[in-house]
């Protein structure tokens, strides 16, 4: 079958015309693979919508459109806290090609993205301009449709974001594992505390057991100690050709536990 | 001197300074490479940078199984689809079973280009589709449907060997490759070594398992063919063998290598995965059938899980060791994973054994090394091949041994070290030896303290002598005996099998094509005792033989 | 958490331009018309500077400057036949064919130049910068082109030389494996430094310090290009690389360069070579063959470096972060030998 490409002006046009059949090409970094594969075929669909390559910050949150590239995330002041995060997508070739919104469909061992936006609690906002916090959307995101643009709270204070990657291959290799963490603090306690680990799943999830042993607490070796060794609960780690899930789970917590040591 | 003060390269020209004359007018001179400024600015022309006018492209429909039984074949649909010229299946190749060093007369034909009643690897190729895009190739590929009746498999080398296991290839029944017609494995017998066990101070044991590995070329393999004038067929290929490659196909194809006309040459990293000659016979007939351009390379994933790696190895190594740290006695059992065919494992093991025990003196050496068929990508060559696996075996087991005597891993080596004039244990006197030198090198660097004797120690002093005499008396035995197999390396069980019924003769095929006996009919299953099977007296088509002499004889 | 240091030996040798084949490698070599030279080989240049390195072992025999010799490989209508670059043969058995093949086209070279200068071909002699002369009288002198071009244009000589190596077939004894099956060895050792993570598993090269013995250095630069690519692929064995990670299961194959791993430019190590050379007798100018043996020595090296660093023996390459992990929690975590 071949490839037939369609360019819509708006990506509101781009979703009506999307079908059952379409595939939607973003920055190209996983659809082309597919594509050059043969397992990607008929309509390829493409939006030259300005919006999509729109950041926009606000004192506390950013709106970030799904066409941002992870160079553009990198050459935003605003975005500072997601700089480490982009950094860590590919090297420099994937990093001008590859969008927001391909990172949240990227399935495993890829999305490191994702996994920074999931613990800073975004929202996803899709081609009709609905909102849904991003679990939702990473729930069921095969049917979720479009994605215009990204709503993410930014961290008050630097320390109270931090993102790490565990990688075999330096400095470009794919996640073993990621974890971010958003540790916002009230008074010296941290509140509204949220982990994510990438590659521990079928999409990035979140740590909850960790997190309810961080929420409320001063991060204190004992405290994080006990959040690292809750780290791995209700995680599901796959096998794959960099690791295997017994490996992901025993190191999941020494690692959280070297983030949270970084953040204290 | 830190690590940080130490040049990243020095030549020590004081060593061996007498046996070299170092004035010299090109040798030693560090001439730039010919080819450096084409290949830095993306000029050097590689197989892949041949264009031709109508090029079509060829993929293959692949094995989901370890293996299986192939019911039927049906690419019916895919020859109806956009774009697909041809779609080969294993008739289609006038001889479909070879291997690679039937070319040096060693080892009996086992793998077809494109398998037609069994598989025995996942991604064993069943058919090959030509069409005019690699995409409609690929499309082509998912229509063609295969009938499999799943087999048992085995994976492990030592699972592969137990009575019972499933069998891989019908020719070697015990999943063994035969050697010289006599055993099932090649042996290396020097001296006595389980006396000598008895009288060490200590016996060490280890087991050591070798990775399975990709060449990990950044050029994937690949041939383009396309009719030339006169009846012949230019070749530009990825091959790092060049004649390998032209026989192979003129073999397999029944074509005399006249006919063929290929050219490489330049090459983006081949590291030993690029002499297997898979993509030329099926590129070449693949332009003979369609009287086009033809192209076939792998892409990434292929290359990575179908074609050919390092194979994996198991070594089981014993040491028999004295309180001094001499090695009196060592001995091997070694597990080649050959995957589904022989390609060039056999060979390896040939290599290795004669590399055994190590850069050594050890009077007492024995080996056991066998080339197992299971059910996985077959294994080829690799830099280092043969070697890299038991030299990590080898120099992994000298740690153990070195903390088990207490001394310096480094004054260890250097004590057990071959030196000018030893008798090594394939029974050829050592000479040109640098060991000691490289460690006495090595330890200065990394300032390891080395003793007086270690320090004073040189591979032109202290051999040969009572360290040249063959062993006084060599234990050997029978123990792997085959049987059937003949000692001639080119040794069939029987007759050349036929070739498959309804072969075609391909368009330009020399009127003379020999008589393949057994063609008319197959061959009953069991030939009456009575009947001496048919000795393969017809000449090889198209076949050459490269080596000196009728190989790996008994001397 | 901790990191510990340790360090690891190896030394290993290598079998040098194998025959146990017993097939021939050859060569041929003509003057151009502008009194250059083309060597015609059928063998392959893989990265490793095979042209380089015949071109080279061509002019130092032919007696011109490097610049008037042109290698064409691997050509099956020009080039003479030859199995291939495998086996660390292409320095060795190669090297020997292109000496044979100029050694003969220069005897027509100085054929043709004594007839020209009028004086005996044994008396001459070459320079190496495109000159011949009378020995010992440097003034009585010919160019190397001018040579070459009297005996084609003048003389009706054609300068050509052709060589072949060929060792016979070496036999294996089935019971004992006597067997010849090469004539040369090239050595090597090897110690490795490493960082191990007791908490992670994850092992760090820091440093690697090592000593190579090539026989002569043809040419030094290509012998440093393979070193040090073959001692990051070392590395890369021992640590990283497999098509089974679960070997011998086939699943989880790795398919690409995300999932097949070898360490990036961030996880080298400084190498520090040092280079022997102790010339092979039977080796072209005493070169053996570096490319092959060098990866060898580092696999063994590391594992050792990781036993010394933690007490874990890792007996099943490679060393994944996973099985040195699981080495240090059998054994109750780490226990540094620190013996080198």
């Amino acid at each position: 079958m071949a490839v037939l490409v369609e360019s819509h002006p708006t990506l509101t046009e781009a979703q009506r015309a999307l079908g059952s059949d379409g595939t939607y090409l973003g920055g190209g970094t996983l659809v082309m693979r597919d594509v050059n594969a043969g397992t990607v075929q008929g309509r390829i669909l493409r939006s030259s919508d300005p919006a999509l390559r729109q950041i926009r910050a606000s004192l506390d949150s950013v709106e970030i459109g799904a066409g941002v590239t992870m160079a553009m995330i990198l050459a935003e002041r605003d975005l500072a806290h997601l700089h480490p995060v982009a950094r860590a997508v590919g090297g420099p070739q994937i990093r001008v090609m590859a969008t927001v919104g391909g990172n949240l469909f990227a399935a495993h061992p890829y999305g490191d993205l994702t996994t920074a936006l999931l613990a800073l609690g975004a929202r996803i906002v899709t081609a009709g301009g609905a909102q849904r916090p991003i679990e939702d959307f990473l729930r069921d995101r095969e049917r979720a449709g479009l994605v215009a643009a990204v709503q993410a709270p930014r961290p008050r204070e630097p320390r109270a974001f931090g993102f790490l990657k565990v990688s075999r291959v330096k400095p470009k290799g794919v996640s073993v594992l990621s974890i971010a963490a958003h540790l916002p603090r009230d008074g010296g306690r941290l509140r509204g505390v949220r982990i994510a680990f990438g590659a521990m799943g079928p999409t990035p999830l979140r740590a909850q057991a960790a997190e309810r042993i961080l929420e409320g607490a001063t991060l204190e070796p004992g405290v994080i100690a006990r959040a690292a060794a809750a780290a791995a609960e209700g995680l599901d780690p796959p096998t794959d050709a960099l690791a295997s899930a017994w490996y992901r789970r025993e190191v999941a917590g020494v690692h959280l536990r070297r983030l949270l040591e970084r953040m204290t | 001197m830190s690590a940080t003060d130490q040049p990243m390269i020095d030549f020590r020209k004081q060593y061996f300074a007498d046996e070299r004359d170092d004035n010299l007018n090109e040798i030693g001179k560090p001439t730039r490479r010919q080819d450096i400024t084409g290949h830095v600015t993306g000029r050097s022309p590689f197989y892949d940078d041949h264009l031709f006018e109508g090029l079509l492209h060829m993929r293959c429909a692949r094995s989901p199984h370890h293996a299986a039984r192939i019911r039927r074949i049906d690419t019916a649909a895919a020859e109806r689809m956009p774009g697909v010229v041809r779609v080969l299946t294993g008739r289609d190749v006038p001889r479909n079973l070879n291997t690679l060093l039937s070319l040096l007369d060693f080892g009996i034909d086992d793998e077809p280009l494109l398998s037609t009643d069994r598989v025995r690897y996942r991604g064993e190729p069943v058919a090959a589709v030509i069409a005019t895009s690699e995409a409609r190739a690929r499309d082509a590929v998912a229509a063609i449907r295969v009938e499999w009746e799943p087999l048992p498999h085995v994976l492990d080398v030592e699972e592969a060997v137990k009575p019972g296991a499933p069998v891989v290839l019908d020719i070697y029944p015990t999943n063994k490759f035969a050697y010289h017609g006599r055993y099932d494995h090649q042996k290396l017998r020097f001296g006595d070594v389980e006396a000598a066990f008895r009288q060490a101070d200590m016996v060490i044991e280890g087991r050591y398992q070798m990775s399975p590995i990709e060449q990990a070329p950044m050029e994937t393999c690949g041939a383009i063919a396309a009719p030339e004038q006169n009846g012949r067929y230019v070749c530009h290929t990825s091959t790092q063998a060049l004649f390998f490659s032209l026989a192979t196909a003129a073999k397999t194809l029944e074509t005399p290598s006249s006919r063929l006309h290929f050219i490489g040459g330049t090459v983006g990293g081949g590291f030993g995965g690029k002499v297997d000659s898979i993509h030329e016979p099926l590129a070449v007939l693949g332009a003979m059938l369609t009287g086009r351009p033809v192209k076939f390379m792998w892409d990434r994933e292929e290359e990575m899980q179908v074609g050919a790696p390092r194979g994996a190895e198991r070594w089981y190594l014993k040491d028999g060791v004295m309180r001094d740290g001499r090695i009196v006695a060592r001995s091997f059992t070694g597990y080649f994973d050959s995957g589904a065919y022989t390609r060039l494992s056999s060979y390896a093991i040939i290599k290795g054994v004669g590399h055994l025990p190590g850069p050594y003196t050890i009077p007492n050496v024995s080996a056991d090394v066998y080339c197992v068929y299971t059910n996985r990508t077959p294994a080829t060559a690799m830099r280092g091949f043969g070697i890299t696996g038991v030299d990590f075996a080898i120099e992994a087991h000298m740690d153990k041994v070195a903390e088990a005597v207490g001394m310096n891993p480094i004054e260890l080596r250097i004590l057990n070290a071959y030196r000018d004039g030893d008798m090594k244990a394939h029974r050829r006197i050592a000479k040109n030896c640098a060991l000691i030198e490289c460690c006495q090198v090595v330890a200065e660097k990394a300032g390891v303290k080395l003793s007086p004797a270690m320090l004073a120690a040189a591979s032109t002093r202290d051999g040969g002598g009572e360290r040249a005499r063959l062993p006084t008396h060599t234990a050997t035995d029978e123990k792997g005996r085959v049987q059937g197999f003949q000692a001639s390396s080119y040794a069939k069980k029987g007759a050349r099998p036929p070739a498959p019924p309804g072969a075609p003769a391909l368009p330009h095929a020399p009127a003379a094509r020999p008589a393949q006996p057994g063609a008319a009919q197959p061959a009953p299953a069991a030939a009456p005792p009575s009947v001496p099977p048919s000795a393969p007296t017809a000449p090889r088509a198209g076949a050459m033989r490269f080596s000196s002499l009728s190989g790996f004889r008994r001397r | 958490m901790a990191l510990h240091r340790g360090r690891g030996f190896a030394a290993i040798n290598y079998p040098i331009g194998m025959n146990l084949g017993g097939d021939p490698s050859q060569a041929l070599i003509h003057s151009n018309p502008d009194g250059k030279f083309t060597v015609a080989l059928s063998a392959i240049d893989l990265g490793q500077g095979m042209k380089s390195v015949t071109r080279q072992i061509a002019a130092e025999t032919l007696g011109v400057p490097v610049e008037d010799v042109y290698v064409d490989t691997a050509d099956s209508d020009t080039g003479p036949h030859d199995m291939g670059s495998f086996a660390s043969r292409g320095t060795h058995r190669m090297g020997n064919a292109v000496i044979m093949a100029a050694r003969e086209a220069r005897s027509v070279m100085l054929e043709a130049a004594a007839e020209e200068l009028e004086v005996d071909a044994a008396d001459l002699v070459t320079d190496g910068r495109g000159n011949i002369h009378v020995r010992g009288a440097p003034g009585r002198s010919i160019t190397t082109m001018a040579a070459s071009q009297a005996a084609q244009f003048k003389q009706g000589r054609t300068i050509a030389g052709r060589g072949i190596f060929l060792i016979p077939l070496s036999d294996v004894d089935p019971d004992t494996g006597e067997m010849t099956p090469v004539s040369t060895f090239a050595h090597a050792a090897m110690l490795v430094e490493v960082e191990v993570d007791d908490e992670t598993g994850e092992v760090t090269v820091t440093d690697m310090k090592s000593a190579y013995e090539v026989g002569r250095a043809l040419n030094p630069r290509l012998v440093e290009q393979q070193l040090r690519g073959g001692a990051w692929m070392g590395m890369s064995h021992a640590a990283w690389e497999t098509t089974e990670p679960y070997y011998p299961q086939r699943d989880h194959g790795p398919v690409d360069f995300n999932t097949y791993l070898m360490p990036g430019p961030g996880d080298l190590a400084p190498h520090h070579i040092s280079i022997l050379e102790r010339p092979a007798e039977d080796g072209p100018y005493g070169g053996k063959g570096p490319g092959e043996m060098c990866a060898n020595p580092v696999l063994p090296a590391v594992v050792n470096a990781i036993y010394d660093a933690v007490g874990v023996r890792i007996d099943e390459l490679p060393a994944t972060p996973e099985k040195v992990l699981r080495g240090l929690q059998a054994q109750g975590g780490a226990r540094p030998k620190k013996r080198l």
